[in-house]
């Protein structure tokens, strides 16, 4: 539907976007051009370094500083992504079509270690799993935030799209359980568990409390790689850091917006 | 061979609410039953049961002379029309029709077959390739019509099939499935809140209120002799006035009395009049006058409001009549009143 804006509508809708945008993205954007210019002379610079140039040269070096962590990071993500999914669609599934007395509070409940501070999630895990260490330990912790949003976004497709009749309908057709999960649901939930994926994937690449203290030592996921070296290194090799964990992330939050946008319609 | 099916003693309770009380009903193997009442009168309820959606809390349902109350409705095989339609969104038209062919696991050349045929018979051939999101309201209701007779189904049910199309659509495919219906030869329940859909369409209507059946039979009688107040003024128009009859033939009204030509008991009475049993004529020339307290122009008809002494009805007058309201007119009945009991 087209909408016609009065000028004053406008300038609002207008002023709030761009006092947003740049709330949100003016330290992001200084880190940025720290990579590439000076930073003394974005105000950040503690030291006057030669810039990085974007050439084969830097790229190399980046890679064999950072190569390790951002596979490390990779790994992490993709396994959490693996876990969330087995994970959420059945529960998803059980809490919406099967409700049963306090499945609203264990879905409320799902959403709390996203207010926990990252040390008491840590300690609790630490606690809970004393002999498991590395890879393991990182995967369940990161399972802990993201979980809850790809519960929420599997929920709230089966509630949107009223599943349960199209379920209703296939079981008059004669179709079984598992008929009905393959060719019903789960294609139904497609968009929604490609969102989850890309979110899964976003917090998980960008997550540093659990990280760092799971897993202080060797891998470690790049966030907390990128800690050691703003702790530890130039400015400059610091933003360049952060301009390639970056690197990693614009895709997926591109990604989400494209999947989730209103105009796409499931096929 | 047509499906017998039946009913004994279904009751359901959704918390609080009795939704569903000790329904039973034998449907007649082979022929159109219309499940008509309001909303909340617990014909969705009724459908749900028989579909096996819903388990009941007390009662039994009967198909064949067996017991399948707790068979699961994928064992049903009983067709059944939402009143959404529940089309698959991620399927095409035929995708959605073969659907029940696909998960009995038919080869893919019969399954083509049977789609194509029912496809044919609701007319919609044309459209198979379509996504059923890009088809308008009266072409899907036909898409899920064919869904559910594709597998060749024991029963089939409609749930308010027609009421999310617009007046002159539903018209039309209210006289379509006029003609298919009864061609198909199935058991099939119809439901709908719509007293003119049930009962143009159905060889027995079933009467719901309030979770229960309130009466039951062929449309022509239950409009012409209703088993109570509810199913007298749910079937189309009535004016229900209070009165009393004495001596046998003698009824006496508010605003005057009538000789029967029957007997009837002595005793408080509600006399039903449908609004086409009462004519208008010049005052004083009637049984009584009124006055015109409403006049409505329906096209094929007049329909005028009436105040007498001690009541108020309703009246049909041809189309080209013209009244004003507040004149006076006299009325005459066409024929005797049907009379209810009334307690008190």
């Amino acid at each position: 539907m087209q909408q016609s804006w009065h000028a004053p509508d406008r300038l609002l809708v207008g002023s709030v976007s761009i006092g947003l945008a740049g709330l949100v993205l003016l330290p992001i954007v200084l880190v940025v051009l720290g990579a590439f210019v000076p930073t003394d002379r974005l105000g950040l610079g503690l030291e006057a370094g030669e810039p990085l140039v974007a050439n084969a040269e830097a790229l190399r070096y980046l890679w064999r500083n950072y190569g390790e962590w951002l596979l490390f990071s990779g790994r992490v993500a993709l396994i959490t992504i693996g876990i969330a999914l087995v994970t959420a669609v059945p529960a998803g599934y059980v809490l919406v079509q099967r409700p049963f007395f306090g499945s609203r509070l264990l879905e409320e409940l799902v959403l709390l270690p996203l207010s926990l501070p990252g040390i008491a999630v840590s300690i609790a895990l630490l606690a809970a799993y004393p002999s498991e260490r590395g890879l393991t330990l990182v995967v369940a912790g990161h399972l802990l935030y993201t979980l809850p949003f790809m519960l929420r976004v599997v929920t709230a497709s089966l509630r949107t799209r009223d599943v349960a009749e199209l379920e209703a309908a296939a079981r008059t057709l004669g179709a079984s359980f598992g008929q009905r999960m393959l060719w019903i649901v789960l294609p139904q939930l497609r968009q929604a568990l490609v969102v989850g994926a890309l979110l899964v994937f976003a917090v998980s690449w960008g997550e540093f409390n659990v990280s760092y203290l799971l897993n202080s030592g060797h891998p470690q996921t790049f966030p907390a790689a990128l800690y050691n070296t703003y702790a530890n290194e130039s400015l400059q090799r610091s933003c360049a850091a952060t301009a390639l964990f970056l690197l990693g992330l614009v895709p997926a939050l591109l990604a989400i917006q494209w999947f989730e946008s209103p105009d796409r319609t499931v096929r | 061979m047509s499906t017998s099916l039946e009913i004994r003693g279904l009751s359901k309770r959704y918390g609080g609410v009795m939704a569903l009380q000790d329904c039973s009903h034998v449907f007649t193997p082979g022929q159109i039953t219309s499940i008509v009442g309001p909303s909340g009168s617990g014909k969705s309820t009724t459908l749900a049961l028989i579909a096996g959606l819903l388990r009941p809390d007390a009662g039994t349902i009967w198909c064949e002379g067996r017991d399948i109350t707790s068979l699961s409705p994928e064992r049903r095989a009983f067709g059944v029309v939402f009143q959404s339609y529940a089309l698959f969104p991620h399927m095409s038209v035929r995708q959605n029709v073969e659907f029940g062919l696909r998960v009995r696991t038919l080869p893919r050349a019969e399954r083509e077959r049977r789609a194509a045929r029912v496809l044919e018979r609701v007319q919609i051939q044309h459209l198979q390739s379509r996504r059923v999101d890009e088809l308008s309201g009266g072409e899907q209701q036909r898409v899920a019509l064919a869904r559910a007779l594709a597998f060749d189904p024991r029963v089939l049910m409609l749930d308010e099939p027609l009421s999310a199309l617009d007046a002159r659509l539903r018209d039309t495919l209210r006289n379509e499935l006029f003609r298919l219906l009864p061609e198909l030869g199935i058991t099939t329940l119809y439901i709908t809140h719509d007293q003119v859909e049930a009962m143009s369409l159905a060889r027995e209507i079933v009467v719901m209120n309030g979770g229960r059946i309130e009466q039951t039979g062929r449309p022509r009688d239950v409009y012409a002799r209703p088993a109570n107040e509810f199913v007298a003024s749910f079937l189309g128009a009535a004016n229900l006035i209070e009165g009393r009859v004495s001596d046998r033939r003698k009824l006496e009204l508010p605003c005057c009395s009538v000789e029967l030509t029957y007997d009837a008991p002595n005793e408080p009475c509600w006399a039903v009049l449908r609004p086409e049993d009462v004519t208008v004529v010049p005052a004083g020339r009637g049984l009584f006058d009124a006055t015109v307290t409403s006049f409505a122009f329906l096209g094929d008809r007049v329909r005028l409001g009436l105040a007498a002494t001690g009541c108020s009805l309703v009246a049909d007058a041809s189309k080209d009549r013209t009244v004003a309201v507040g004149s006076a007119l006299g009325v005459k009945l066409q024929s005797d009143p049907y009379l209810l009991p009334r307690s008190r």
